[in-house]
């Protein structure tokens, strides 16, 4: 256990260097027209000289690249994940502010997908070759292969557009809170406000989130309870199930303690997996709802060329599906004793 | 009965074929029993057990259609181009209509009237193309990497599947954003940048799954005749392992090419993979359709999307399929 700790280590180090070296790298590739085009417009042509090299000096590129990396590194390793070229504002302090909305969208999409997954592959699994179980293979099937953009659209074109223009009613789709109460979500102002607020606003944000939530979720669910369909079929092959029911155990005991228990601790470990892409956000969903969390500000600055922000979020995301990786592989051990490393 | 087929060339060895002129076979059999009996070669096998697989029969129709509807795009629409002084349309978008047969049929954009048809036919080529090759060039690069390290083991292995275990462990789609965002100045990326890119963090999965596979078949007695009477390995290597580990090579092939059409689109979608105008793709109709999807013009997202969908399902149907036809393990019935 502790070699097969160390090797992981040895080689989730210099992958994470490898790969905050080579954004790093990329990102000053071309640094003047990057960095100074996204600072200041193209409009730098007609500065002086002296006007140029007081802003490379101030955004870091009077020195050579790789010397620049460094000092990145250095500063990584305090805390200091940067400052953005077009707001100013610490890359760090930024995230703080969107993380809220972020983990409004993911954390409960993510609790809901886990929850009916787990069921629905446990029923499907017990019910190998009836009906539901077919009509459960060809739903996830489908949704697998929906790929999440449209799958929001599409849900945005039914319960927010068609919908209301036929009943008067339907589901919002913009953001979390209603544009007309004109707080933004996440800001000091907001929590006072929902204080007061407290039933109507919950409320009111529940509703913005249904289609986010289901949106997340639903490619999730595809492929998590196929995973629990597949590792039930599997435990319930087994011979101590066999016997299980031979000494004449309740079904019921049968099913949950001994199948269940068994088949659940690959969903389980699943969980870190899952953990950075929470806190990362969900890029495309974010994007289509105009939920303002961190997969949209990592859009934001991709899009509008802020490459200190680009650089900062790829290392932070990579950097935490590493380490998220090499914890669920080592889980596995704590939660079944069978299995061994060497 | 029989004796009308006489060119039944497997059973040339029964009849008396003395002069060529004369040509007349035992016909000892019915013609329903001579059919059963036809050795059928290896590809034949393959065909009748992807046959069994109806979803994948399916999936196979709609990718043959998609293609096809590539490549006929010139003919199907004029082209993708801005027809908003064409006379037969009033001002603003429009939804499905026969108008202008078949330009139409999916609704034009918004007031520059592209053909939403046009779209998605010129969209397919650029989306099929990106994914296609970026999935055969990283298949390539992957079976390369892993036979090699399969077959040879020792100090070669370790260097190569330390070098698979980075680049499995790199966290592909932040990486892909920032290389899009930076390389392409936030205004979109070429097609053979997406496919190099795709290229390069694409290999490592094929080349784990081919390993494996290789660390198997050399260890079978055909692999050690062949070394004992002194093949060359690297023909050892394509001539006998390869063929016999066709099965993950197709199948891994299926997965890429799914997922790298839809890694693609979510790119365009996101604004920072092909730009449109000039190259439509699936992905960034869809991105330009979503500012218009408040007013109701539900058509322009609908039918690029489901044409997505659909290919993806396609191909994942079609990889089941074949990798079921493609175990030599598995029975015809």
């Amino acid at each position: 256990m502790l070699n097969y700790t160390i090797r992981r280590l040895l080689i989730a180090i210099p992958v994470f260097f490898a790969l905050t070296f080579i954004t790093f790298a990329i990102a000053r590739w071309n640094p003047d027209g990057g960095a100074l085009t996204a600072y200041i417009g193209p409009g730098h042509h007609i500065m002086s000289t002296a006007q140029l090299n007081a802003i490379k000096a101030r955004l870091g590129l009077n020195v050579p690249w790789f010397i620049a990396y460094f000092y990145w590194l250095g500063n990584l390793f305090h805390g200091d994940l940067g400052v953005s070229v077009l707001t100013h504002e610490p890359v760090l302090q930024a995230l703080g502010e969107r993380l809220p909305a972020t983990l409004l969208l993911t954390v409960p999409a993510f609790v809901f997908q886990e929850i009916l997954s787990v069921t629905l592959g446990i029923f499907s699994a017990l019910r190998k070759g009836s009906f539901f179980d077919e009509l459960f293979s060809f739903i996830t099937y489908a949704f697998f292969a929906v790929p999440t953009f449209w799958l929001g659209l599409v849900l945005i074109i039914i319960f927010g557009v068609e919908l209301p223009s036929l009943i008067g009613w339907g589901l919002p789709f913009n953001g979390i809170l209603d544009p007309r109460l004109g707080i933004p979500f996440g800001t000091p102002l907001f929590w006072s406000y929902y204080k007061t607020h407290f039933i109507s606003v919950t409320f009111q944000i529940i509703g913005h989130m249904i289609m986010p939530w289901f949106t997340l979720m639903a490619v999730g669910i595809a492929g998590d309870s196929r995973f629990m369909r597949g590792q039930m079929l599997g435990v319930l092959n087994m011979d101590y199930i066999r016997t299980a029911r031979a000494k004449g155990l309740p079904a019921r005991i049968v099913v949950w303690k001994h199948s269940v228990r068994n088949a659940i601790i690959p969903i389980v470990t699943n969980i870190g997996l899952a953990i950075p892409g929470l806190i990362g956000g969900a890029i495309i969903t974010e994007q289509i709802f105009g939920i303002e969390g961190t997969g949209h500000y990592f859009i934001e600055a991709a899009q509008s060329e802020d490459y200190p922000v680009v650089i900062a979020m790829t290392v932070l995301i990579g950097g935490l599906v590493i380490l998220f990786n090499i914890l669920t592989d080592l889980s596995y051990g704590l939660v079944d004793p069978r299995i061994r490393y060497d | 009965m029989a004796t009308q087929n006489p060119s039944s060339a497997q059973f040339e060895d029964f009849g008396q074929t003395n002069s060529p002129g004369t040509y007349t076979p035992v016909t000892l059999l019915g013609n329903e029993d001579r059919l059963a009996l036809k050795p059928l070669t290896q590809l034949e096998l393959y065909w009748r057990r992807f046959r069994k697989h109806r979803f994948a029969q399916i999936g196979t129709g709609f990718m043959v259609f998609v293609i096809l509807m590539a490549i006929a795009a010139p003919l199907i629409t004029p082209g993708i181009t801005a027809s908003s002084m064409n006379l037969t349309l009033s001002f603003g978008s429009h939804g499905p209509t026969l108008k202008n047969f078949p330009d139409y049929i999916f609704g034009t954009t918004d007031e520059l009237h592209y053909s939403v048809l046009a779209l998605i036919t010129y969209g397919a080529r650029t989306s099929l193309m990106i994914g296609f090759l970026s999935a055969l060039f990283s298949v390539i690069v992957g079976t390369m990497v892993g036979a090699i390290s399969g077959y040879f083991g020792g100090i070669v292995d370790n260097i190569m599947m330390r070098i698979t275990d980075i680049f499995l462990t790199i966290p592909f789609f932040p990486l892909l954003v920032s290389l899009s965002s930076i390389l392409g100045h936030g205004s979109g990326v070429g097609p053979a940048f997406i496919i190099t890119v795709f290229t390069i963090f694409g290999w490592a999965g094929t080349s784990r799954v081919i390993r494996g596979v290789f660390l198997s078949l050399r260890e079978l007695e055909y692999t050690e005749a062949a070394k004992s009477v002194g093949v060359n390995p690297f023909r050892i290597i394509i001539r006998h392992l390869l063929p016999n580990s066709i099965s993950p090579i197709v199948v891994s092939f299926t997965l890429a090419f799914a997922s790298f059409i839809t890694f693609e689109a979510a790119l365009d979608f996101l604004g920072l993979g092909v730009m449109f105008p000039p190259t439509a793709t699936w992905g960034n109709t869809l991105a330009s359709a979503q500012g218009d999807i408040a007013n109701g013009d539900w058509w322009w997202t609908f039918f690029p999307g489901l044409f997505l969908t659909l290919t993806v399902l396609a191909i994942s149907f079609i990889g089941d399929g074949l990798r079921d036809a493609l175990d030599v393990r598995s029975k015809i019935d």
